[in-house]
């Protein structure tokens, strides 16, 4: 046998084997870590202290929040604040209804959660509960009656799966405590919106009502947050559905009483106009939604950095270019991002699709993540994040510098199981 | 062009000038290494074996090119020694004329043995070579191995997704590899190995909810140092390696199952072909422990080979590669490294021996 032969003939297998075709690397999610949880949340917010809570509903109940579930920076679960074990009787009244709208992180590991209540038959109260980390009582819960006409009830409108009744609030710098409520009388044909200061143990303001009504039912209300403005100032956003509008108002807060400081009324069309997301970064306020009009559901951004009309309106954009033409994209969440805004939008497949946001068949849509300049309505970047599992993003947050995402999946073809994912994303851009 | 004709006529007239040249020459050295072998033939056959050793002593070195004639010259020599009781010269000489041709045969009847002082010294001293002959295992073999591969896969990450599930658990059935393989002793005993050869291997991780199958080809090229080990009267050779290696993965497919129970989710379980997403370049360490045995031309040895793997096969993406598992099954990729433990069996065929003595030097 020839040596040398041997010797080539191993070289040319090495060779041969070493040209193979390479394979082209898959291209992966711009992901950095991801969790999911047996969970159904429609609500999240991020803790002063890091970490976030999630408002989690049961996919089978009427919609109501049932519990605050509390997750670290990493999306670690860590402790819950089981909604049904706060008291029904306040204030020596027994409530036959109550549901939970919001928790707001009060420092020192306390919260105070606001629910309404119903004394059946008529009677419609706001609840105010101060209670730590666990859900156990710091102080007593105290009530303020709203309504003593019989309350229209407006469980799961077709917009939301929540009740249409909200009670929003916010601390005040000052340690006060501002709530936004919305409700309509039965007997009426148009609704009311009220706000409330709450003054904190020994602060010199007094307890403030400012009571707003409204012509065609009750605005719906999105929130009260903070203005960065002033100290004292809170924005609050609503919407009027019959008349199609966004309504931002401004509230200044004195030592008794409550006063609008600026108002606008963003008119940008027909359509139900649902604005989700709110924050100011550098005196600049960026509010952001969608437009739901048939099967026409396009993303939205406006920005303001004093709120007035023609502000408000000047800088709206309906981001058109967002997803493919004719096919459904919402978004439900944003964020500041490097001096722009950046939005989660969930790209559908062509109509027809439901316009309810819960719709239980949502299956296959795209999540995606789009920057937008807030002021021209540019889209700056635009990123496909996880294509066709049908991931609804419902929170988006800068945590120290890197985007997190959280959000609840309808990724199976059987309806009822709702999971809630968490995802650190890589630096878009 | 004709010029270019007459460049080439030239030059094959010098060539054929040359290798006539070369054959007179060569056949010269034959007829001169012949007389000599006559000479010392007639030396021998007249009783003067000590003068017949030392014709043949100062003509070997010249004659190692007629490898028929050098045999011829060292089994006389080898006889004459047996004569002279310089047993030892003789059976080193004998050592010299079976690694100048493996394939020599003394035959106890050969005439010019037959009936000669120390003829049984000669014959005996030839057997016992052969015998001490088995733990040589030449200095080039190749041929080919086929092994059970154990892989022993280890993970640098707990990755899980689902909050409920438990961290996986990894575990993996016998695969197996066959490979062509060559040695070379650079000196006797310390061999240079290469192996070339097709594996086919996988692991699998699970929990409470998952049960993930990974399966994947590979060809795998190792270069080792082998170190060989003669034991005094044993026909055994045992060996150690330690060498590293190199590989590509070829194919790489994957099948998962998520069971939820009854009232969550149902999925059909999930076949996905996941070659993009792995490193397909791969790098271990080795180090074996083996016995060899040699039989006729051939060694067979039986070896346990453990590979520590410096490439995970995951990317530094893959966790995050396929959103189908990811968001479906909730399932990535942990950092995985495929350690082996290999028992191989093999079998190569002695192309070359050594050419010094080795037994008898």
């Amino acid at each position: 046998m020839n040596m040398n032969k041997v010797g080539y003939a191993m070289w040319i297998g090495m060779l041969a084997v070493c040209s193979c075709k390479k394979e082209v690397p898959a291209p992966a999610a711009p992901v950095t870590s991801y969790r999911t949880y047996d969970m159904n949340i429609q609500r999240v917010q991020a803790l002063p202290q890091g970490g976030y809570v999630l408002q989690g509903i049961d996919a089978n109940a009427t919609g109501d929040f049932e519990y605050a579930q509390f997750m670290n920076p990493d999306g670690d679960l860590m402790q819950r604040i089981d909604y049904s074990t706060l008291p029904d009787t306040v204030d020596g009244n027994f409530y036959g209804v109550v549901y939970i709208t919001d928790l707001i992180p009060w420092g020192n590991d306390q919260y105070i959660v606001l629910g309404l209540g119903y004394i059946l038959p008529n009677g419609f109260s706001l609840l105010v509960y101060q209670v730590d980390g666990q859900g156990h009582q710091v102080a007593a819960p105290y009530a303020r009656f709203i309504s003593g006409n019989e309350v229209a009830l407006n469980p799961q409108v077709f917009l939301d799966p929540l009740r249409l009744e909200k009670a929003f609030g916010v601390k005040l710098a000052n340690g006060d405590l501002a709530v936004a409520v919305n409700w309509s009388n039965e007997s009426e044909s148009g609704g009311y919106l009220r706000v409330y200061r709450f003054p904190y143990p020994g602060s010199p303001n007094t307890e403030a009502v400012m009571t707003t009504p409204t012509t065609y039912g009750p605005d719906e209300l999105y929130g009260i947050q903070a203005s960065g403005a002033s100290d004292d100032h809170v924005v609050l956003v609503s919407t009027s559905l019959i008349e199609q509008r966004i309504r931002v108002k401004e509230l200044g807060f004195d030592a008794t009483s409550i006063n609008v400081v600026h108002s606008a009324v963003l008119s940008p069309g027909p359509g139900y106009w649902r604005p989700y997301a709110l924050s100011m970064s550098n005196g600049l306020a960026a509010l952001s939604g969608c437009k739901i009009a048939g099967d026409q559901i396009r993303p939205f951004i406006t920005s303001f950095s004093t709120i007035n009309d023609a502000e408000v309106n000047g800088n709206f954009h309906l981001l058109t270019s967002v997803g493919e033409i004719g096919s459904p994209t919402q978004s439900y969440c944003g964020t500041w991002w490097n001096g722009s805004w950046a939005m989660l939008v969930d790209l559908y497949p062509p109509p027809p699709l439901t316009q309810a946001p819960y719709f239980p068949n949502d299956t296959q849509s795209d999540l995606g993540l789009i920057l937008v300049s807030p002021t021209t309505g540019a889209v700056l970047f635009n990123q496909t994040l996880v294509p066709g599992q049908g991931m609804r993003g419902i929170g988006l947050f800068n945590d120290g510098g890197h985007l997190v995402c959280i959000g609840t999946q309808y990724g199976y073809e059987n309806v009822g199981v709702h999971h809630t994912f968490f995802m650190k994303l890589k630096d878009p851009g | 062009m004709r010029r270019e004709l007459i460049g080439t006529k030239a030059n094959v007239r010098w060539h054929l000038l040359l290798t006539a040249l070369s054959a007179s020459s060569l056949s010269h050295a034959q007829q001169e290494c012949a007389q000599r072998y006559d000479d010392a033939k007639a030396l021998f056959d007249a009783g003067d074996r000590k003068a017949c050793i030392a014709t043949i002593t100062t003509v070997l070195a010249d004659c190692h090119k007629d490898r028929d004639l050098s045999c011829r010259l060292l089994f006389l020599k080898s006889l004459a020694e047996a004569g002279e009781d310089s047993l030892e010269r003789m059976r080193s000489d004998l050592e010299h004329l079976f690694r100048t041709d493996r394939h020599y045969v003394i035959k106890a009847y050969d005439p010019l043995m037959k009936g000669k002082p120390g003829e049984a010294d000669l014959y005996g001293a030839w057997e016992q070579l052969h015998g001490d002959l088995r733990k040589d295992l030449g200095q080039w073999r190749a041929g080919a191995h086929l092994s059970l591969v154990f892989p022993l896969p280890r993970s640098t990450t707990d990755r899980k997704v689902f909050e409920d599930d438990v961290p996986l658990e990894l575990a993996a059935k016998a695969g197996w590899e066959m490979a062509a393989e060559m040695e070379w002793d650079v000196v006797p005993n310390l061999a240079v190995r290469l192996t070339a050869g097709y594996a086919m291997i996988g692991y699998e991780a699970s929990n409470n909810a998952i049960t993930y199958k990974e399966a994947i080809t590979q060809a795998p090229f190792s270069f080792a140092m082998k170190k060989m080990f003669w034991l005094k009267r044993s026909p055994f050779v045992p060996f150690a390696s330690l060498g590293a290696a190199t590989g590509w993965i070829l194919s790489d497919q994957a099948d998962i199952v998520r069971d939820e129970g009854s009232d969550t989710r149902y999925l059909k379980a999930l076949s996905v072909d996941r070659l993009s997403e792995r490193r397909q370049r791969q790098y271990w360490g080795e180090g074996s422990l083996g016995v060899a045995r040699k039989t006729g031309s051939a060694v067979f040895s039986l070896e346990v080979v453990y590979n520590r793997s410096f490439t995970p096969i995951t990317t530094d993406d893959a966790p995050y590669t396929n959103t189908e598992l990811m968001s479906d099954f909730y399932y990535v990729d942990n950092e995985i490294f495929l350690d082996r433990l290999t028992i191989r069996v093999s079998a190569q065929y002695i192309l070359a021996y050594h050419s010094k003595n080795r037994i008898h030097p």
